[in-house]
């Protein structure tokens, strides 16, 4: 296959997941075109490091470095607002499964936390990829998932950090009922 | 991900996304204009010049004329990281609409109607759900209708049926449209619930997705503009159609907002108004407030109705047949 040939077939697999990204993070408008046209400018340079079975984890992580380069110039600022937010985690308790009280909590977390989250629940990656994106071994990826995931639970008052992930809680409804919805 | 890793926790944190739904097409206009810079950059993939400012262009100066030939050329490509030219010509919108609905047909459309008659108050809503958002002829289809009267539910009922190509047109005969379809139930006047085939379901022209497709893709609306919906950039468009006898019939007039990034539908409002008689009058006016929700095993059994507790079963429920009766 051309290079050409191969770069728009993963172009057509990372434009969308790659905008969901930056999404995901906070990037609106040109912040957001800009990150997604930079990974993939990246990409296209060195294309043929890009691994051809699977090669969304090695984007992911190329836009993760690029997001952070943007991030760390911010940092003052986010560093406020984590503080600020993590004031107002106590009221979440009430409704701990609402979407935005959820959005809340993840954002009260440290960053390391809240990346393994949303690799793993929002871009869709298996842990193994998310230890790619990374940088960091498959079962150190999903230690730190399950790390996260605990601390998460305990931001919303649902157990106790470091107690183990458990099914008990009955789960998001999706919001169907339009005796709810009305 | 594993099973054992996709506790509720984390089935509850995908389904919080910031932006649900959202999965911009690499087709649309924006990805196009995106890719063709890249590949346009330098024939073959290898290191090429990183992006550069007209600001920086200006300090490092221009040596030579092929050097201000090339920096032109880079200034232009700056410039235009925005809309590419021609964003809102019809062609391009409507392989962005068309291919958006593709896109997401994998997930759940939710439709919010609003219904008033001669330009009063709003006098009916109603929710819809459909499964697949944006169904093909021939796949099965899950459609539940949650009915409003006088702000109190009505009936809620899911139709599970074939979608049939009748379903992708403006207008259909009685004898027209799927043959039958599984019905579940609940009728709250009469405080009873069904669960049956019906040989002659109800259909709704007026909330069948597939009817965006069909206009859409018939190529014949404006493009009106980006305009500003409940904070988002949104494309609108409009068309126009003859509704009933072709010459004294009355005419309904559409807009469609779609989303300005993902080209989704956002809202469309139809206003119908009488052709000859008194073209000023408004017969009435529909409102569809559309949003995507992912398709998830919570999701899609939600599409069946809760039977409220109490209810009484019953062989059917009112204004739908029972096949064979």
């Amino acid at each position: 296959m051309d290079p050409e040939t191969r770069f728009r077939a993963l172009f057509e697999l990372a434009y969308p997941a790659l905008c969901r990204y930056a999404r995901h993070r906070g990037l609106t408008g040109a912040d957001a075109d800009d990150l997604v046209a930079q990974a993939l400018e990246v990409a296209w340079r060195r294309l043929g490091d890009v691994p051809a079975d699977d090669p969304m984890p090695w984007l992911y992580a190329v836009a993760r470095n690029l997001w952070r380069e943007q991030h760390r110039q911010q940092r003052r600022r986010s560093d406020l607002l984590t503080r600020l937010r993590l004031h107002a985690v106590p009221g979440l308790v009430a409704a701990p499964f609402e979407p935005g009280a959820l959005r809340e909590a993840l954002a009260s977390l440290r960053e390391s936390d809240q990346e393994i989250l949303r690799l793993v629940a929002w871009d869709g990656l298996t842990p193994a990829q998310a230890a790619v994106v990374l940088g960091c071994g498959p079962v150190a990826a999903r230690s730190r998932l399950h790390r996260a995931r605990a601390r998460l639970a305990a931001r919303l008052g649902l157990e106790p950090a470091g107690q183990p992930p458990g099914r008990s809680r009955p789960g998001a409804s999706g919001n169907l009922d339009p005796m709810e919805v009305q | 991900m594993t099973e054992t890793d996709d506790d509720d926790l984390l089935a509850a944190l995908r389904l919080a996304s910031p932006v649900p739904g959202y999965r911009p097409s690499p087709r649309s206009p924006e990805a196009a204009a995106l890719l063709s810079r890249i590949l346009g950059r330098t024939g073959e993939p290898g290191p090429v010049r990183r992006r550069v400012t007209r600001r920086r262009l200006v300090l490092a100066g221009l040596p030579s004329l092929a050097a201000a030939a090339a920096a032109v050329v880079i200034a232009v490509a700056v410039a235009q990281s925005g809309p590419a030219p021609g964003r809102l010509a019809p062609a391009a919108v409507r392989t962005a609409v068309l291919d958006a609905l593709r896109q997401d047909s994998g997930d759940i459309l939710q439709v919010r109607v609003e219904y008033q008659a001669f330009g009063g108050a709003v006098d009916g809503t109603r929710s819809t759900w459909v499964y697949p958002a944006f169904p093909a002829v021939g796949q099965q289809v899950r459609f539940r209708e949650a009915d409003y009267r006088d702000g109190k539910p009505s009936q809620d009922v899911e139709s599970v049926y074939t979608e049939d190509e009748a379903l992708e047109h403006t207008s259909m005969s009685t004898t027209q449209g799927p043959g039958s379809a599984k019905i579940v139930g609940v009728d709250y006047p009469s405080r009873t619930w069904a669960s049956f085939t019906t040989s002659s379901p109800l259909v709704d022209l007026t909330v069948s997705p597939a009817l965006i497709r069909s206009e859409i893709a018939s190529g014949n609306f404006t493009v009106d503009g980006i305009v500003k919906l409940n904070g988002r950039d949104a494309v609108k468009l409009g068309w126009t159609r003859k509704v009933g006898p072709p010459r004294y019939g009355p005419t309904a007039v559409t807009t469609l907002w779609v989303d300005a990034t993902t080209y989704v539908p956002l809202r469309m409002t139809t206003r119908t108004v009488p052709t000859v008689l008194a073209p000023a009058r408004t017969i009435d006016d529909t409102t569809l407030t559309y949003q995507l929700i992912p398709a998830t095993t919570a999701s899609l059994r939600a599409l069946t109705p809760p039977i409220p507790a109490g209810f009484t079963r019953a062989g059917q429920i009112p204004g739908y047949s029972r096949a064979g009766s």
